[in-house]
């Protein structure tokens, strides 16, 4: 107990250094746990965006179409998937069915290569949310065969509006080529880039007329119940449609180029909150060396006094632990405190020139904090670390003293 | 910094006087060759010709055949229209000024193919927009090389070998060809990629005589790399050549001209 008054005392003996020291650790530790935080939050959204934007959290295709894709690796959902779904499958909360293709989009003698997905309107309304996607015009109404969505960029390149009529070349089923004509109803502006640009929404029906695709589709696009159950829905799915000749794959392979930019992004991170951590690390060792250097002859004393080097070593400690304590608990007070305020209240970077990003890399300019026990266990972790490895030469040093020459010594 | 040694020079130049004979030994070799494969590109075209022929297309999961008409003059003009099955009823296709036009009849619209699907299949079979456009190029773009006497199905037969000129925009690396020798009939053609792989065999069946002349009614376009069970068959089902074809049959109007 005599431990902590002295400790106390001590830290109070430079209130200027021990605040400033303690400061330290409170911005370095809370801006990790915000940054941490600010980090899963954005990644979390640039795949929600794009989960949500299109491609769903599992797609099902006929074995062999992920990784050569081609318009002749049907299945038929009637019979080989609807049938097998039969007594609900834990984690799932949704599916539709999709025809994708490759082909022309064109008026007049303009044309620009699209992407041609028939959807169907009612149920891929429901997780979709392709309402929120529409700049101009509406929505696909259920049953709506001649009615097409058109990316917001590929309507400007067409210079095309509502009411107006594309032309849709490409080739069906059999490979002839095959045309149709639709009328714009929408303009979709997703956030995701591929279709903007380049997307041509049609009713599912009016795909497989158009491509002599009746009854057939060649993606199912499934929703998990949260993207934590995605795994579970994915061996599920695989073991009542992998018999049939179905292949299901989770958004993790749907779209790695999104799994690695992420991971990019994680490393980058990683080494800012090195730096950072690095500059609390020499604060920290600042402080106690100097708090030792210039109390070596008040340890020596304390040694001649009959103080173990144990004990001289464990007052520093709780000098530090004192400090570093308080500063924990602030950082993480104000660094919690911040997280879940921007988790209700985003940081907007729209007026940053977020808007260009966000049309660039399809993201949201509104970032919203995401707090998750490894955003804050680990700053935790780390920054306690740290701080360990910079008490071990002060502690050391101190633990040295010779009690005769530390009395003798004169400043 | 030394100037080339003289026997080494004069070696040179023997070697370059030795080798002018043995090219010109060569040049009948090639001019058989080009003769041959004149002699099969103007057997099956004729100076003009208008035709009926069957293209049956074989997938795994299904077979499907399309009858068409057709119209050719030269190397450059030619037009064709689907008559049946009822779906494909009047899709036709002009081929002109080396670009190729298709009429799709649902839409009412023509739709100039752009170089961006020339390596697409043509009509769902096994040949590819490419095919049909730049067949004439065989004589213009490739040198000519006979590779030797070869017996083919136990017929006595010329095995041709063409290779791309330098320059030359084709997509084959070369092409093996076989015609039986005496009458230069097409017996088989092989096409390679520039890894050397065999991507598709054509086989030419069914010798008959058709407005007066002998010529395979059957061809077999089989693809290989991993596309086995895959085949496109041409049936000729009927042919006439020179004929005389108003100019009007190769112009977009006519593609358009309503049915």
């Amino acid at each position: 107990m005599i431990l902590f008054k002295l400790a106390w005392r001590n830290n109070w003996r430079h209130r200027w250094r021990s605040g400033l020291t303690a400061a330290a650790v409170v911005f370095g530790l809370s801006i990790t746990i915000w940054g941490f935080c600010f980090t899963e939050g954005s990644h979390e959204q640039i795949i929600r965006n794009s989960v949500e934007s299109f491609t769903g959290h599992v797609q099902v295709h006929r074995k062999g179409f992920h990784d050569d894709p081609s318009l002749r690796k049907v299945f038929y959902p009637d019979s080989q998937f609807v049938p097998e779904l039969e007594g609900g499958v834990p984690g799932l909360a949704n599916y539709s069915f999709r025809i994708s293709t490759f082909g022309l989009a064109s008026v007049g003698e303009t044309s620009f290569a699209a992407m041609i997905v028939g959807i169907q309107p009612e149920r891929e309304q429901e997780f979709i949310h392709w309402d929120r996607k529409i700049e101009q015009g509406r929505y696909l109404h259920p049953g709506d065969i001649n009615g097409a969505l058109v990316g917001a960029d590929l309507a400007e390149n067409l210079g095309i509006g509502i009411g107006d009529t594309v032309i849709i070349v490409t080739q069906d089923y059999y490979g002839s080529l095959c045309g149709a004509l639709r009328v714009v109803r929408g303009t979709v502006r997703s956030h995701a880039r591929e279709l903007d640009r380049g997307g041509l929404l049609i009713s599912l029906a009016s795909a497989r007329e158009m491509l002599s695709m009746q009854g057939m589709a060649n993606t199912a696009v499934v929703m998990a119940t949260g993207s934590e159950q995605v795994p579970q829905l994915i061996s599920e799915l695989d073991n009542r449609l992998g018999a049939g000749g179905l292949e299901v794959i989770g958004w993790r392979r749907i779209m790695p180029d999104i799994v690695q930019a992420v991971e990019l992004d994680n490393v980058f991170g990683i080494l800012t909150n090195l730096i950072l951590l690095l500059v609390i690390g020499f604060t920290v060792l600042n402080t106690f060396l100097m708090s030792v250097m210039e109390r070596i002859r008040e340890f020596g004393i304390m040694r001649s006094l009959g103080a173990s080097p144990g004990r001289v070593v464990g007052l520093i400690v709780v000098e530090a632990a004192l400090l570093v304590g308080l500063g924990f608990v602030l950082a993480n007070i104000v660094g919690i405190g911040a997280s879940v305020y921007n988790s209700v209240h985003p940081l907007d970077f729209s007026e940053m020139g977020g808007d260009e990003l966000s049309k660039f890399y399809g993201m949201d300019p509104r970032i919203y904090t995401r707090l998750t026990w490894q955003t804050l266990v680990y700053p935790n972790l780390f920054v306690a670390v740290v701080i360990l490895l910079a008490l071990i030469y002060p502690a050391w040093r101190a633990a040295r003293i010779s009690p005769a020459e530390a009395v003798s010594r004169r400043h | 910094m030394k100037s080339i040694p003289a026997p080494v020079f004069l070696l040179c130049l023997l070697a370059v006087l030795i080798s002018v004979p043995v090219v010109e030994a060569r040049e009948p070799d090639s001019t058989l060759a080009r003769r041959i494969a004149e002699h099969a590109d103007t057997l099956m075209r004729g100076s003009s010709n208008s035709s009926t022929y069957r293209m049956t297309i074989v997938r795994p999961e299904w077979t499907r055949s399309i009858t068409m008409d057709s119209w050719e003059r030269g190397k450059k003009l030619s037009y064709m229209e689907v008559t049946d099955p009822p779906r494909d009823l009047g899709t036709a296709y002009l081929k002109r000024d080396g670009q190729m036009w298709t009429f799709l009849p649902n839409i009412e619209r023509t739709v100039k193919i752009p170089p961006s699907m020339m390596m697409d299949s043509w009509m769902g079979s096994d040949l590819t927009n490419d095919d049909l456009l730049n067949e004439s190029s065989l004589l213009d773009d490739y040198g000519h090389e006979l590779v030797g006497a070869d017996t083919l199905d136990g017929v006595a037969a010329w095995h041709v070998r063409l290779i791309p000129h330098e320059d030359a925009p084709v997509v084959w690396d070369r092409i093996e060809f076989w015609v039986r020798q005496g009458d230069f009939m097409l017996m088989r053609d092989e096409y390679f990629d520039e890894k050397g792989r065999k991507v598709r065999t054509m086989s030419y069946e069914e010798i008959k005589t058709m407005d007066g002349r002998r010529i395979p009614t059957r061809w077999v376009l089989e693809p290989h790399l991993k596309k086995e069970g895959n085949r496109t068959v041409l049936e000729i089902l009927d042919v006439d050549f020179d004929v005389t074809i108003p100019d009007r049959y190769f112009t977009r109007q006519h593609l358009e001209r309503s049915r």
